[in-house]
């Protein structure tokens, strides 16, 4: 008996695709559940803009807040932040230490990649992912702002969410990280919980708070106090040191990976 | 019956040892942060004229280091941990054995479901319990360093009714583990559908307090009813919402005992 081993480096694409779409397979509910999250929060917090913003003025006449300085400290620099956080995190759980809890790595050990490829696959299908819940507010606050009679510019939610999903990056690579070194269904999630709410406490200390990576995701150090508007230029050193620990995690995780034995 | 115990202590002490850890985190975090707080407070109400009317909460928060303890801890963020961890601990059993092919090896043990069901949520009552008294444990001894009064009898009757109405999302947390399916989508799901109206009507409702104003929604606010007025005592307990919470609690329970009768592993 022969048996055909499919080990033929010459069709990378197709095998690539493969993986992607295994990826996307196993994540695409946590994907569109994340998505609603970020949808409801974002309709929530602009329908209830007008009133919330009557009410606030009322009480400060003198000094009105504007609907932008809102839509900033309301979303980008809390609930949206917040409920983005959540969904990358879950996004980047499961993978191979997973499966070998259920039982089902040794399947996805036959296939013929490295890996390393099937952490890189599962990788970029979570950056994708995580990427586009990023960035559809910035479709999204502009066109329901419209809807209640407000404006807000697709460039600043464009920037914003940019901003955010870029130095939001840690989050998801921290998800892989604690994916590859726990196997439990619960146990990277809760070590997930420990070091978020790690760093929202510890980006509270006024000593710590000029390191925040939130104040980072929410591009707070460039924007006009007023308005709340992005004025000056993004944090690139800030924005560079975030994929550079996002990088040096993932490499962390495929090299857990590779020496583990499953 | 001990060793069902042991079986549902060692699936949930991982998750509840890190749940120990986060309450240190957070108890340590607001009590340290105290004395700083009230400098902040003191300078904001002599320098700004206006404080009073948009904070009315600020010198009661000077004054009482009880009033401080129940609106961070039990009002925010302890019991936001809390309840988070009861419906973490609640996950797991029959339905999530399934996914992992160990579903068999526990319906072979010569015990009823029910019995199998009723054994893990006790242990993780038990956890519950445990975290809270540990939290305000800890709570009353960082307090004693940095010299501050407080009334213990307080902080019990306030853990006392946080565990006691909370224990809502132990049984709603299991019920959720059974009903949705998937590699933690339960856990997104849950949070979606039931931690996101926690947090914004919770948010919602201390604001519209403030501003002295009462509506419908605060029906719904399960945190004030967890959290109770500041100062407790038999007239000021939130007795409706807590015959509310136990009777969904009860119904919830049984929702989770007949689906476990009825499903097919």
């Amino acid at each position: 008996m022969e048996t055909a081993l499919t080990t033929n480096a010459s069709q990378p694409a197709p095998l690539r695709h493969a993986l992607l779409w295994k990826a996307w397979r196993e994540s695409r509910a946590r994907f569109f559940s994340a998505l609603a999250l970020v949808i409801l929060v974002v309709s929530y917090a602009i329908f209830i803009s007008s009133d919330w913003l009557d009410r606030y003025n009322s009480f400060h006449p003198t000094e009105p807040l504007p609907y932008s300085a809102f839509i900033w400290s309301g979303l980008f620099n809390w609930l949206l932040q917040a409920a983005w956080i959540l969904g990358a995190f879950v996004l980047g759980l499961g993978g191979l230490r997973r499966e070998g809890a259920t039982g089902s790595a040794l399947f996805t050990l036959a296939l013929p990649v490295s890996r390393t490829s099937l952490l890189y696959a599962r990788g970029a299908t979570a950056i994708a992912e995580s990427m586009l819940l990023a960035l559809t507010p910035a479709l999204l606050i502009p066109l329901l702002s419209r809807l209640t009679g407000h404006t807000y510019p697709f460039s600043q939610a464009f920037f914003f969410s940019l901003c955010m999903g870029l130095a939001g990056m840690v989050f998801l690579t921290v998800s892989l990280l604690l994916s590859s070194l726990f196997e439990g269904e619960f146990t990277a999630p809760v070590a997930g919980i420990l070091i978020v709410g790690s760093v929202f406490l510890g980006s509270k200390q006024w000593q710590l708070h000029k390191w925040s990576i939130l104040d980072l995701m929410s591009a707070a150090g460039a924007i006009d106090p007023s308005t709340q508007y992005l004025r000056g230029p993004l944090p690139l050193l800030g924005l560079s040191l975030c994929t550079l620990a996002s990088l040096s995690m993932l490499f962390v995780s495929i090299a857990i990976l590779r020496r583990r034995d499953f | 019956m001990k060793m069902l115990l042991l079986k549902a202590w060692t699936e949930t002490r991982v998750r509840f040892f890190s749940s120990l850890l986060a309450a240190t985190v957070v108890c340590l975090y607001h009590i340290t942060q105290h004395a700083w707080l009230v400098t902040l407070w003191k300078q904001t109400l002599t320098t700004d004229p206006k404080a009073l009317t948009h904070f009315p909460w600020m010198p009661l928060g000077i004054s009482s280091y009880d009033w401080y303890l129940w609106h961070y801890l039990f009002d925010n963020y302890l019991q936001q941990l809390w309840v988070l961890f009861a419906v973490l601990f609640a996950f797991g059993g029959l339905a999530r054995e399934k996914l992992n092919g160990t579903a068999p090896f526990s319906l072979g043990l010569p015990i009823s479901r029910r019995r199998w069901l009723l054994s893990r949520l006790l242990v993780v009552l038990i956890e519950s319990i445990a975290l809270a008294v540990f939290a305000i444990g800890f709570t009353a001894i960082a307090s004693i360093a940095i010299h501050q009064s407080f009334s213990m009898a307080e902080l019990i009757l306030h853990t006392v009714l946080m565990v006691a109405t909370g224990i809502f999302f132990i049984a709603l947390g299991n019920l959720c583990s059974a009903l949705f399916p998937g590699e933690y989508l339960a856990i997104i799901l849950t949070l979606l559908l039931f931690g996101t109206p926690y947090l914004i009507v919770q948010t919602y409702e201390q604001h519209m307090r403030v501003l002295g104003r009462g509506d419908w929604l605060r029906n719904f606010d399960l945190a004030h009813i967890m959290a109770g007025p500041w100062q407790l005592t038999w007239a000021t307990l939130p007795w409706l919402g807590m015959a509310f919470l136990w009777t969904m609690t009860a119904l919830l329970l049984i929702a989770s005992i007949k689906h476990g009768d009825r499903i097919d592993y």
